[in-house]
């Protein structure tokens, strides 16, 4: 500072007073001002006065007491102008010093102004994040309720489905067998066809609810196999014609010339598409006629399915897929189309509809659906040896706890005069299998003291390598792939397709025929039914000679329906599908015959049943010409 | 006349310099401009059957740290207005972390605390459990509006009171 001369030094604190506005006020203990310098008037100070309490001017100064030091930043003045302030205590009194603080405290709101917005910005993001989490957990806990909620559900409808399943078994096949032994009373088979046509509709019910359950939990499994369609036609056909012929209706299959035999595609979905279309069209058309038409291009089969019923409003075809949903008031669930459109697209297929209020409906699926080839050589060949073959008959082990089951499966395997053995719980069906090594176990699963699967693996772990069956009322794929795994062959469920089940034995022995004792056995069962061929031959060609005498309140035509039901049974299992699938036809169209109370009705029936008789007999002619 | 220098402490953007505003000049702007160290107001203060008193208003910028107020700031403070905002819990505990310094310094003193920004109840975070905790502690809530002025009036007339009859 020496250094420089008088005239910098004079600058210097000339640009310091102008840059700091420097106010210092001498004051004694009691804040009373001796003097100052400065420019009091720059911070908008009253004017200081010798002698006089300037606390009542700088506010700051109040409550300090006369030994305080202190230094304050940033103290806003009487003119908002801000100040930096400095009390000194020095034994001859105080010093207060005022240094302009004005530009650099606009510098500092800047930057803190900025922070604090930042800051506050943060706290909301922060309080945001945390909702959204809170929200996220609230959303996650709702799902699992509702996940858990659901899976209650489907395992309430899987349940109930189970518990359903195991009555309706007894219900249609006891009812099914009451039939044939009422024999000539024609009412009490009026109200057994009530009682199954009843069970069968809760059946369908049941089976409703169980596919939009799996459909809802993604559960729906879709299982490609060869399947003959025009086989599934017949089928159709055999189910429905008489339906359609109930309301005058009429019924046509056209399926054309270019469809393959075996189609690869899910059999059961897609028999089941079916009757949900076809079903629907019926029991919507009240005149005219339902019309179903299949074709087959480039590997995907198209059905249309063409009624002339009340047909559907634009406004409603959206929501007739809808499930619950149904147009007016009908039995059932409403899931029949919801289901129908989820199985087609579960399928990789597509479900169109083009309908018009009162001129009908045209529901139309498209399914994928490649050529297969099977080699059918091989089964022929091992039909052939095993009709070279005798061997004793099969003997089946019947493992059911259900005293009404266990009594149903008897009679059904007495009829095929297999030998039946039978066990109500699992310990007494790991027993006799190990003790009599049945051919085949028709085994339940849900046994009251060991599961069916235990008995399986016990049975497998001890070397019981013959086949064993499943029949449960647990439908899901679970459970079957459950069975599958520890050894089962095949997996039934209930209530049992008896004549599946026939055709299942029958094939099962006549495809694994290196099982040995089987196919010899089956050999014996198989000459039985061929060697009594003529016979069943020469009592349709008595039927049909007197047909034009056939009194049809007589005693014979409840015979003729019980032998048709017999013979649809035997003929399918000894591999005679198309008797087995005629005879079927003639015993549902001698049971609908019943319900029948109009003239007209009956004759029409009477004709069908006349061609059917005709058909049968010309079927059983070729079956003994070809030996 | 009694004067008495009394403080607002709290977090920033809180509302002590709104509260001030509302109390000496019945003004309120909602927008938010930052204090930098301390503005200075005063008014006087009448008591019914009491002296009157003329409360030096130190509105102290407020911090994001929890607990630091430059102590030099203090000095000479004879009551301590706590400033909270509802809508912010921590600041509560800022708060009650900034009562601890003042006892640190200042030593026992008046203290009133004050849960700014009732008009926003609905945004609230702070509840009236902690209310209730604070005033089972023996400290003085109010619920305070800058906004609507709702209680202003009554936290710095409580703080005069306690002035006055300690």
């Amino acid at each position: 500072m020496n250094a420089l001369s008088a005239s910098p030094q004079s600058i210097i604190e000339q640009c310091i007073d102008e840059y700091t506005r420097p106010l210092c006020v001498i004051l004694d203990d009691n804040f009373v001002v001796k003097s100052w310098s400065g420019d009091d008037s720059y911070y908008g100070f009253d004017e200081f006065e010798i002698g006089k309490d300037c606390r009542d001017s700088m506010l700051f100064l109040v409550g300090l007491n006369a030994q305080d030091s202190i230094h304050l930043r940033f103290i806003e003045t009487p003119n908002a102008r801000a100040a930096h302030v400095q009390l000194f205590n020095d034994p001859d009194g105080k010093t207060l010093v005022l240094l302009d603080a004005t530009e650099q405290r606009v510098n500092h709101a800047l930057l803190q102004q900025k922070g604090n917005e930042l800051a506050l910005m943060h706290d909301k993001q922060t309080k945001l994040i945390e909702d959204l989490k809170r929200l996220e957990k609230e959303v996650e806990a709702k799902r699992r309720q509702a996940e858990q909620a659901n899976q209650l559900k489907s395992q309430f409808i899987a349940t109930m489905s189970h518990e359903f399943r195991t009555p309706l078994t007894s219900i249609l096949g006891y009812a099914s067998r009451l039939k044939q032994a009422c024999g000539i009373a024609p009412t009490p088979i009026k109200y057994l066809n009530s009682v199954e046509r009843g069970a069968q509709h809760l059946l369908s019910l049941v089976e409703n609810l169980l596919d939009h359950a799996q459909m809802e939990s993604d559960n729906l499994s879709i299982n490609p196999i060869a399947t003959n369609v025009s086989d599934i036609f017949g089928q159709l056909m055999s189910i429905f014609t008489s339906l359609a012929e109930d309301k005058y209706l009429r019924f046509s299959v056209d399926i054309a010339s270019e469809i393959p035999e075996y189609l690869l595609l899910d059999e059961m979905r897609f028999r089941q598409i079916l009757v949900n279309l076809i079903s629907n069209a019926i029991k919507y058309t009240d005149q005219g006629s339902v019309h179903v038409q299949a074709n087959w291009v480039k590997d995907e089969i198209t059905v249309r399915v063409k009624d002339t019923g009340s047909g559907i409003a634009e406004s409603d075809q959206q929501r007739i897929f809808v499930a619950f949903e149904q147009l007016g008031v009908h039995l059932g669930t409403g899931l029949g189309l919801s289901i129908t459109k989820h199985l087609v697209t579960a399928m990789g297929g597509q479900l169109g509809l083009t309908s018009r209020l009162e001129e009908g409906s045209c529901f139309e699926v498209c399914l994928p659906a490649k050529q297969v080839t099977l080699n059918t050589d091989e089964y022929h060949e091992v039909l052939s040896q095993a009709r070279r073959d005798k061997k004793p008959l099969l003997s089946v082990l019947l493992v059911e706890d259900d005293p009404d089951v266990l009594q149903l499966l008897q009679c059904v395997f007495d009829d095929t005069e297999c030998n039946t053995l039978l066990a109500s719980n699992g310990s007494d069906a790991i027993n006799t299998a190990l003790s009599d090594s049945p051919d085949l176990i028709l085994l339940d699963l849900n046994l009251p003291d060991i599961t069916g699967i235990e008995v399986i693996k016990t049975l497998r772990n001890t070397h019981f390598d013959n086949p064993v069956f499943v029949q449960s009322a647990w439908v899901s794929t679970e459970h079957k792939a459950r069975a599958m795994a520890v050894g089962c062959n095949e997996y039934l469920t209930k209530p049992l397709d008896i004549p599946r089940l026939m055709q299942l034995v029958s094939s099962y022995f006549i495809k694994h025929a290196d099982f040995g004792m089987p196919a010899e056995r089956y050999q014996q069962l198989y000459q039985r039914f061929l060697d009594a061929l003529p016979e069943k031959h020469k009592i349709l060609q008595q039927l049909e000679i007197n047909n034009s005498q056939y009194n049809w309140t007589c005693p014979a035509r409840p015979e003729l329906q019980y032998y048709a039901h017999r013979l649809a049974g035997s003929a399918e299992m000894y591999g005679f599908s198309s008797i087995g699938r005629t005879a079927k036809q003639l015993d549902q169209l001698l049971l609908d015959y019943d319900h029948l109370e109009l003239d007209d009705g009956n004759a029409l029936l009477r004709e069908k049943i006349s061609s059917t008789i005709a058909l049968l007999r010309h079927q059983i002619g070729q079956a003994i010409s070809q030996g | 006349m009694l004067t008495k220098k009394i403080c607002l402490l709290g977090e920033f953007a809180i509302g002590k310099t709104s509260l001030t505003a509302r109390f000496v000049r019945q003004t309120f702007s909602e927008k938010y401009l930052t204090t930098v160290g301390v503005k200075i107001d005063s008014k006087l203060v009448e008591l019914p059957g009491q002296e009157t008193v003329k409360l030096v208003i130190w509105d102290i910028a407020g911090s994001d740290s929890v607990s630091t107020v430059d102590e030099n700031y203090l000095r000479g403070t004879a009551a301590v207005l706590l400033v909270a905002d509802g809508c912010r819990k921590n600041t509560l505990n800022s708060a009650m972390n900034l009562r601890r310094t003042v006892l640190d310094s200042v030593g026992e003193c008046p203290m009133v605390i004050a849960v700014n920004k009732v008009d926003l109840l609905s945004e609230w975070e702070v509840a009236e459990a902690d209310i209730t905790e604070l005033q089972e502690a023996e400290l003085q809530v109010y619920k305070t509006s800058a906004k609507t002025g709702e209680n202003v009036e009554a936290a710095f007339q409580q703080l005069a009171r306690l002035l006055i009859n300690p």
